[in-house]
Order: C-alpha cells, then structure tokens, then sequence
C-alpha cells in the first residue's frame, strides 16, 4: 500500500496529494519521510507544500517518540514528553486550520478570470530534509 | 441497497460528535481501506481532539491490516527457495 501512496504524492491533482500527506501524517508513516520532505521541496502548489510540511512535523515527532520508547528503558514516554508532544500535535492541527484557510483563499483567487500563473517551486530556506537529517532541534517546533 | 461503508463515512460529516464517534468505530470494525482519506480528513480536520484521535487510531488499525495482508499475499507468491527433493 505504501508505494501506492507514494505514486498517489506525484498525482496532477493537488487535492489527493494532499490527501495522501493526511494519510501519510495519521498513519505516521516514517518510511514516506523522504517522499514529504520531496513534496515540501519541490511541489508547486504552496498550500501542499504546507501540509507536507505538517504531514512532515507529524511524522518526525512520531519516529522521535518511538526511538525514545526504544534506547530507552522506560516502558513509556515521560509525562513531560507526553505532553510536549500532544502540545505538537495541537499546535499542528492550529496551524493546519490556518493553512486550509489560506488554501481556500487561494482557490478562490484561482476560480477568477485573471487569475496569476501558478508559482514556482518553493525557494524557502528551510530545508526539511537537512533538517531531518541532521536531527530537528526541538526549537524547530516553537 | 446502500454501502454500509457510504453510510458510516457520510456520519463523519454530522455535528453531534457522538454520531461521528460512532462512525469511527463502525469504519474501523469494516476495515476498508477505502475510508483511510476520510479518516485521515477527521484526523486533520475534526474540532473535537478526542474524534481526532480516534479517526487516527482507526486509519492505523486499518492501514496495518492492509500491509500484513500485503506481505503475507507477497510471501506467498514468492516462489519457494527450497530444494525440490522429488
């Protein structure tokens, strides 16, 4: 199913890539990070760019959580843990509002007759997969 | 006679919680990969942090049936590496 999923990430239609991400993000699918962090480089459309990078945040703090559960020998996260991440996950879903916002704004930008071309790729500094490569700070998340 | 999968995904839609709580449910007991984008629009979506939840805990439920169904179809077309002894 995965690959499936992954092939769904490159669909013209930028309604099911961002369906797909939402998948990807409630499934906590580690082994799409790589894919996320591709959509969050290089796809077109700004609004799906922001939810690969959501979908992307969601993902991460999830293998962190499950690589804490591992090296360590606690059977469970901290409370303090616990709550940091539910504070992710909240303030995700806050700004995840704010985006399909902005998303819908953008669509109706779109539906008029003289609407502007479609922008480039992002050129944002924030690269997602540096940063995952090198380990997020937890300053990434504030 | 109407899906029952339509009925439950057209109930993650109603604004008494209870109802779309019970909708996770019953879509999770089916099991249909079909429902993962409505679950997954719940998880994202949902004012209700407890349904969020639950629409997230359901999407997982189903998604790793789907891939152990997936692995045990791909183990068993594989051909067996084992010597033939006849």
């Amino acid at each position: 199913m995965l690959p499936e999923l992954l092939e769904r990430l490159k669909h013209p239609d930028q309604w099911v890539r961002i369906e797909t991400l939402r998948i990807l993000a409630m499934v906590e699918e580690v082994r799409a990070l790589n894919a996320i962090a591709q959509v969050y480089r290089t796809d077109p459309e700004p609004g799906v760019r922001q939810v690969a990078h959501w979908a992307g945040r969601i993902i991460y703090a999830a293998k962190r959580s499950a690589q804490t559960s591992v090296t360590t020998s606690a059977p469970a996260l901290t409370e303090r843990q616990e709550a940091f991440l539910h504070s992710l996950i909240e303030k995700d879903h806050r700004t995840y509002d704010l985006m399909q916002l902005s998303l819908q704004r953008e669509q109706l930008r779109e539906t008029r007759p003289s609407a502007p071309p479609a922008l480039p790729p992002s050129q944002a500094p924030l690269d997602l997969m540096r940063l995952l490569d090198e380990g997020l700070s937890e300053d990434f998340f504030s | 006679m109407r899906d029952p999968l339509e009925i439950w995904l057209g109930r993650l839609r109603d604004p008494d919680a209870a109802v779309r709580r019970q909708a996770i449910r019953q879509i999770e007991l089916i099991g249909d990969p079909r429902a993962l984008g409505a679950l997954a629009q719940c998880f994202a979506l949902d004012p209700d942090l407890e349904i969020r939840k639950l629409a997230q805990n359901a999407g997982k439920t189903i998604y790793q049936a789907v891939e152990r169904r997936l692995a045990n179809e791909r183990r068993h077309a594989s051909p067996n590496p084992s010597p033939d002894h006849s």
